[in-house]
């Protein structure tokens, strides 16, 4: 958990975010610097979402 | 009757309604109880936890300050995706452990925990000074957000002065009767109608005044280079200033005082629960930001006195509706920065009576507690109306602000849990010597050093001296050993009862 938190704030924070750092591509209708932070944050969402069913999705409750 | 009275008789409509349920809904209990307000979240649902946590973000911070930044200074309000997104995060880690400790030690607040910890009554007063300082910040943001809501929205029917003022009044009937706290479904329903609303606002203006997002970025692009992003020519925030503000956000966060609360009130796998599901905030953000970047090319910077005011303005004067709509419109945002408003006070109130008073008077009545509660309501809401009136920082800066004090907790906190060598002595030095880094920066140098977070450059220093001075003295004494898991998630449910 605390190596996610680390890697996702390295990719919203510069140098990385450089990489994202521009208006251009468009992407589902946003500029590729919001797109990107998006995107990230959905790959962030699906981590969590197998982390927490690793730990509890088997338990019944 | 003129478009402003119409909007203006519909809101004050909207708050006495959602006063009245409030009203009927808590009658009997006293708010000003510190375990009627731990007790009252005890045993949340999933979707009131979201929601409660989620207050930092859904209030004006996101419904005014996410457009005024998206429209005066572009890419900088990605800062609030990000901070949307990772917030929550390091409460995955800290969340599970303190629930743990408060069952097993009965914690309500984090003065409780920070006294158990250090055995310093200094060091919870100190911390409890800052938090209330950082909590009138706060408060001043919610205040300034009604204040526009209610100017803007009437056509100016309703001076600034008079908006900030309505609005601490609210405030103070709110925490003085008690209601609200007790209807936080009537708080839902208002933060998931907002959020409705402004998907709404913010699909629709793109759509009508550029036909479509990619369309209206590209118009954006065209016309002001560099504006989507971040430290180059043309761009409204530099890359140094940027990483900082996010960096200070995702620290501070869950140092809040009345977040860090609700640790000690729920269960490890809720709060497991709540983090997974709270990136989800930052997607939903994702529209709320279009309104503001919708104006950026259709209007021009003068049309308002503050960009945070862009948001109502395009209500009225943009989008084809009628007064009956901005009435509903601007009764939403009233509401979801009022029961903000109120989680702010409420919690510097506790704070002040529980962490700065009570140690000092250990045998200080019950009844003297709630005087100094009430006390402490209007002081802290005089303090803040003030700053509204004179302050001219927009609605993030003011967050921004908060947050450098804020996260001078962070040293204190992680060192408690995760470091045995740490002592009360360097805690106390790592605090003050922090916290006055970052007023030196945010009040009295001309500029921020390299563009650094003033929040940052003092939990630098603030990190230095409390491990310095921590290896120096005598560590304090080391908690007991954590009860077992399962053991614990019982004294959870129990503790309370």
């Amino acid at each position: 958990m605390a190596t996610l938190t680390v890697v996702l704030l390295l990719l919203f924070t510069f140098p990385l975010y450089g990489i994202a750092n521009s208006a251009e591509p468009i992407l589902l209708g946003m500029p590729f610097s919001m797109f990107w932070i998006v995107l990230w944050t959905a790959v962030e969402f699906v981590i969590l979402l197998a982390l927490y069913w690793g730990e509890f999705g088997r338990r019944s409750r | 009757m003129s478009a402003g009275a119409t909007a203006l008789l519909i809101m004050l409509a909207y708050l006495a309604l959602a006063l009245g349920i409030g009203l009927a809904a808590g009658r009997g209990r006293s708010k000003l109880s510190v375990s009627e307000f731990a007790v009252a979240e005890r045993g949340l649902g999933l979707v009131v936890m979201w929601f409660l946590m989620g207050s930092t973000i859904f209030s004006a911070f996101a419904f005014l300050g996410g457009p005024g930044w998206a429209f005066d200074r572009g890419a900088a309000a990605l800062y609030i995706l990000g901070y949307g997104a990772l917030g929550l995060l390091p409460w995955f880690i800290l969340g599970p452990r303190l629930a743990r400790l408060g069952a097993a030690r009965g914690y309500f607040t984090m003065g409780d925990f920070i006294r158990d910890r250090y055995r310093s009554n200094v060091l919870v007063a100190l911390m409890g000074i800052v938090a209330v300082l950082a909590f009138i910040q706060y408060l001043t943001l919610q205040l300034t957000g009604v204040a526009y809501i209610f100017n803007v929205m009437t056509e100016g029917l309703v001076p600034f002065w008079v908006g900030a003022l309505v609005a601490y009044g609210i405030v103070l009937v709110y925490v003085a009767t008690g209601g609200v706290r007790a209807a936080a479904w009537s708080d839902v329903l208002q933060g998931a109608l907002m959020l409705i609303i402004a998907w709404i606002i913010g699909l629709w203006l793109v759509s009508y005044l550029h036909g479509g997002p990619g369309q209206m970025f590209e118009g954006i692009a065209a016309e002001r280079p560099g504006f989507l992003a971040i430290g180059q020519e043309g761009s409204e925030m530099g890359k140094t200033e940027f990483s900082t503000a996010l960096l200070v956000s995702v620290i501070g966060f869950v140092m809040w005082p009345h977040l860090f609360m609700k640790s000690f009130s729920t269960t490890e796998r809720r709060i497991k629960q709540v983090v997974v599901s709270y990136p989800l905030f930052a997607i939903l953000l994702v529209p709320v930001l279009f309104i503001g970047f919708a104006a950026v090319t259709e209007v021009p910077a003068n049309a308002v006195e503050e960009p945070d005011q862009i948001l109502p303005y395009l209500i009225t004067d943009v989008l084809p509706v009628g007064p009956l709509v901005f009435g509903l419109i601007g009764a939403g945002a009233l509401s979801a920065a009022m029961s903000s408003a109120d989680a702010i006070t409420h919690g510097a109130s506790v704070t002040f009576t529980r962490d700065v008073v009570v140690p000092f008077r250990p045998r200080f009545s019950e009844r003297g507690q709630l005087w100094t509660m009430r006390i402490a309501v209007v002081a802290v809401g005089t303090a803040a109306y003030y700053l509204a009136v004179v302050g001219s920082e927009t609605l993030v800066d003011l967050l921004l602000g908060a947050y450098g004090s804020i996260v001078q907790f962070a040293p204190a906190v992680y060192g408690a849990l995760f470091w045995r060598r740490a002592s009360a002595v360097g805690a106390i030095a790592g605090l003050v010597v922090g916290v006055a880094v970052n007023f030196y920066y945010e009040l009295i140098a001309p500029a921020p050093l390299l563009e650094i977070h003033a929040g940052i450059l003092g939990l630098i220093a603030n990190l230095v001296v409390f491990v310095g001075i921590s290896l120096l003295t005598r560590p304090a004494p080391a908690l007991e050993p954590e009860p077992e898991p399962a053991a614990a998630a019982g004294g959870g449910t129990e503790r309370a009862a």
